[in-house]
């Protein structure tokens, strides 16, 4: 009977409503959840026979821009990238400081240069003796501490490694099996979507590790990429990523020598250079770091101790051609063949220093001297002056030739750093920008409360229409049977 | 995407990146401006940091310069003030010597003697002068006594001239013992070598190498001693000897007057250089500051400007961001 499929029709209807009326309000709960999908009803007419008789749920959409998602993600990456390089150059140019600053190298480096001076002037004096002491220890302890600093930077690099490799591994596996779960619920003819969101904020919390592609696969599922090529995940079982983390490091342990670990992909190294297989996210900044930018740093460092301890080897008459100077390889003779991580162990020799069962008259009569001579003997002090304002080719470390002072060489590692942390930081504002205008982009694509309420109120009124069309046949079939 | 809609956050994030950003910014533009210098230097001169480097280091130097130009100035002064005294205690003695022409008597000769011998410890003293905790005409070895007592050389004296009889035997071996290095230079002077250059200033160094073995000084004592030693009963009871000892040493002082007057000259010099290079390095150490700061210095009214501006537009950021939060559908409803 007609009545009666118009009353299925508006049953329909009411059904199309309160369903669309869910989504609203699941939009709007979830106006503020990142990597949320929204939702969107698709209603077709029914088809009973030959002609369309009321409405029917299709579907439930979830829309996403998978073209904005991938950009974003690799903007994440690229950021991450930057930003994990400028904080370790940061970091360590703070340490070594500008000229103007107490405390930084070339301030230390003046200081000492003054007490000899001062004590050249008035060798007699024991604080000015003492003051020559405690600026040149002063100024080894700065390389030591900086030396420390970017050994540290490269242990904290290893341990983001592995724990960076761990959270891949961990979430490859997940997106494997979410991949089946989402499968499985389509199959159902189920609504896939919070699998789907699910899914998207697994991988973005990878995001950031290296610059990932997805690629649709049939089914609802998706395989993964890394930016160049290597395959992460295609099918039913996930890569794997191996890496084994050293416990401490020193300097002279790189991967080149074989006591650091590279990266293994299902078993085989893996490059982890960034024109590699993996680009660049946060693993091959760590990488670049621990391999890379703190190596060289550390060259830099021993290359400069190396030139102060030289400088004041072969000065002192007390003293045999291979007996260590003033500043000692932990008292030892700086020797060429022993330059790496020299910055870590340069210590002031033991005989000068009265804390270590020397005396500080050593300083002014010879470091191999067995008794006190004239109190005002200024040779040996003026030659170490001399020594340190000579001009002299830095023999090792990358720095351009050219005889210089001890002082111009600490200014220019500290040039070195400076542009280095400049250039990493115009680096990182660059990414971030691009980072935050695609956030944005993709925010502007969420949920819009505003418009879900418009669509509620269009629901409202659907529904009170169907629910008048139920009354008014309701009254009508009355109506028959008061007959 | 077609924008039929904007998504709420994206209003949110825009707005709390410009809102970080400017409290950066005036984080920063306030620091400049209490500080007077830029916040990063680095940054500020373009990564070469090279001449500031050189500023901050010879402002170092110049500061230990001033410290050694001071030792230098106050050692040659009070070498100048002994060298004087010692000329003036040689003249006034001389003066008396040289007229013992015309006065023969033995009582005359004798207080001669007596007056030389206390003079001749006078300048034996002014050799001995310490300067703070050092004796300056020791050399190097300045925490010891430069000569022996007087009385002590005046007892060497009486053993080296034991065997001689006229004045001419007794000036001559005086003169002779002075020289010799067996004589004065090892048993009476107990100091070092001369004492090593001193930096003043940048490329100049002077060194205060006048000891007590010092020959002009070593000229006048000679001429000193054969006076005193009329005093330690030398040629006693040959009057005429005593009177020809007594011309012999004024004769000696008149002599080395020259060469005392030069030592005294050329520490005038040396004071002077002091002075000058003490002058050159502070005007160097003026206008290195004024380079330096010049180089990092922040305009405050530049400074003070931008951060008005930045406080403006927080303002107007937090003005905004209240009124687009008050705009929603759902407060109509």
């Amino acid at each position: 009977m007609a009545l009666s499929t118009s009353l299925s029709n508006a049953l329909s209807g009411l059904t199309a409503a309160s369903r669309a009326a869910e989504l609203v309000s699941s939009n709007i709960a979830n106006a503020q959840t990142a990597s949320y999908g929204r939702r969107a009803l698709v209603t077709v007419a029914r088809t009973t026979g030959a002609s369309g008789q009321g409405v029917q749920v299709a579907g439930v959409i979830r829309q996403s821009d998978p073209v904005l998602i991938v950009a974003r993600r690799g903007a994440e990456a690229a950021s991450g990238n930057s930003s994990t390089k400028a904080a370790f150059l940061t970091d360590i140019a703070a340490l070594i400081g500008t000229a103007e600053n107490t405390g930084s190298l070339s301030s230390r480096v003046a200081d000492f240069d003054a007490a000899l001076l001062v004590a050249s002037a008035s060798p007699e004096s024991e604080a000015a003796l003492g003051t020559v002491l405690s600026s040149a220890t002063a100024l080894a302890d700065l390389l030591n501490s900086a030396s420390d600093a970017v050994q540290a930077a490269r242990v904290s690099a290893e341990t983001s490694i592995a724990g960076q490799v761990s959270d891949l591994n961990t979430a490859l596996q997940k997106v494997a099996d979410l991949n089946e779960d989402i499968r499985q619920q389509l199959a159902r003819n189920g609504d896939a979507s919070a699998l789907i969101d699910q899914r998207a904020q697994v991988i973005d919390g990878i995001a950031s590790i290296l610059p990932l592609r997805e690629v649709a696969r049939d089914d609802g599922q998706i395989a993964l990429f890394s930016a160049n090529g290597a395959v992460l995940l295609d099918g039913a079982r996930p890569a794997t990523f191996g890496f084994t983390a050293a416990g401490t490091i020193t300097p002279d342990m790189t991967l080149a020598s074989g006591a650091l670990s590279g990266l293994t992909l299902n078993g085989l190294p893996l490059s982890t250079a960034e024109t590699g297989l993996l680009g660049g996210g946060t693993l091959t900044a760590a990488f670049a770091i621990r391999d890379g930018l703190a190596v060289e740093a550390q060259a830099s460092l021993d290359a400069v101790a190396r030139d102060l301890a030289e400088r004041f080897q072969g000065i002192d008459p007390t003293l045999a051609t291979t007996d260590p100077g003033l500043f000692t390889d932990a008292g030892n003779f700086v020797d060429a063949a022993a330059e790496t991580g020299l910055a870590q162990r340069l210590t002031i020799n033991a005989a000068a220093d009265p804390d270590q069962g020397g005396a500080l008259w050593r300083l002014r009569d010879g470091l191999g001297a067995a008794t006190a001579g004239a109190v005002g003997d200024n040779s040996l002090i003026s030659a170490m002056s001399t020594a340190l304002n000579a001009a002299r080719d830095p023999v090792s470390g990358n720095f351009l030739p050219g005889a210089r002072s001890f002082a111009t060489l600490a200014g220019d590692l500290t040039s070195q750093l400076a542009t280095a942390r400049m250039s990493a930081e115009s680096t990182g504002s660059y990414t971030s920008a691009r980072l935050a205008t695609l956030v944005e982009e993709e925010a502007a694509a969420g949920i819009d409360t505003d418009v879900e309420l418009q669509n509620l109120l269009l629901i409202e009124q659907a529904w009170a229409a169907n629910a008048k069309v139920v009354q008014t046949v309701d009254a009508m079939l009355q109506t028959l049977l008061e007959i | 995407m077609a924008l039929t809609s904007i998504g709420d956050l994206a209003q949110t994030l825009a707005l709390r990146r410009q809102q970080t950003a400017l409290k950066t910014g005036m984080q920063r533009l306030s620091t400049e401006l209490t500080t007077g210098i830029t916040a990063d230097t680095a940054a500020y001169l373009k990564g070469d940091l090279s001449s500031l480097t050189g500023i901050t280091t010879r402002l170092a130097r110049i500061d230990a310069f001033r410290i050694g130009a001071s030792e230098i100035g106050l050692a040659t002064q009070a070498a100048q003030a002994a060298v004087s005294a010692i000329g003036d205690l040689s003249l006034a003695l001389r003066d008396d010597l040289l007229g013992t022409t015309q006065i023969r008597g033995e009582e005359a000769i004798s207080a001669l003697g007596a007056d030389a011998r206390q003079r001749f410890a006078s300048a034996i003293a002014a050799l001995n002068v310490r300067v703070g905790d050092r004796v300056i005409f020791a050399g190097v070895t300045s925490d010891g006594a430069a000569t022996i007592s007087a009385e002590a050389i005046l007892a060497e004296l009486t053993t080296a001239t034991a065997g001689a009889t006229t004045a001419a035997q007794m000036a001559s071996t005086i003169s002779d013992w002075f020289d010799d290095p067996a004589g004065y230079a090892t048993t009476a002077y107990l100091g070092g070598a001369a004492r090593g250059p001193v930096q003043i200033a940048e490329g100049e160094s002077l060194g205060f190498g006048t000891t007590a073995n010092d020959p002009a000084l070593r000229e006048v004592l000679k001429g000193l001693a054969m006076a005193a030693m009329l005093d330690t009963g030398a040629l006693s009871g040959d009057a005429e000897g005593r009177a020809a000892l007594a011309l012999a040493a004024g004769e000696q002082l008149t002599a080395a007057e020259t060469g005392r007057a030069y030592l005294a000259a050329s520490l005038g010099l040396a004071e002077a250089r002091v002075e000058a290079a003490t002058t050159r390095n502070q005007t160097e150490r003026s206008a290195l500051l004024v380079a330096q700061s010049t180089l990092l210095a922040v305009d405050p009214y530049e400074a003070s400007a931008r951060l008005d501006e930045a406080e403006t537009q927080l303002n107007l950021l937090y003005a905004l961001t209240a009124r687009l939060s008050k705009l929603s559908l759902t407060d109509y409803l």
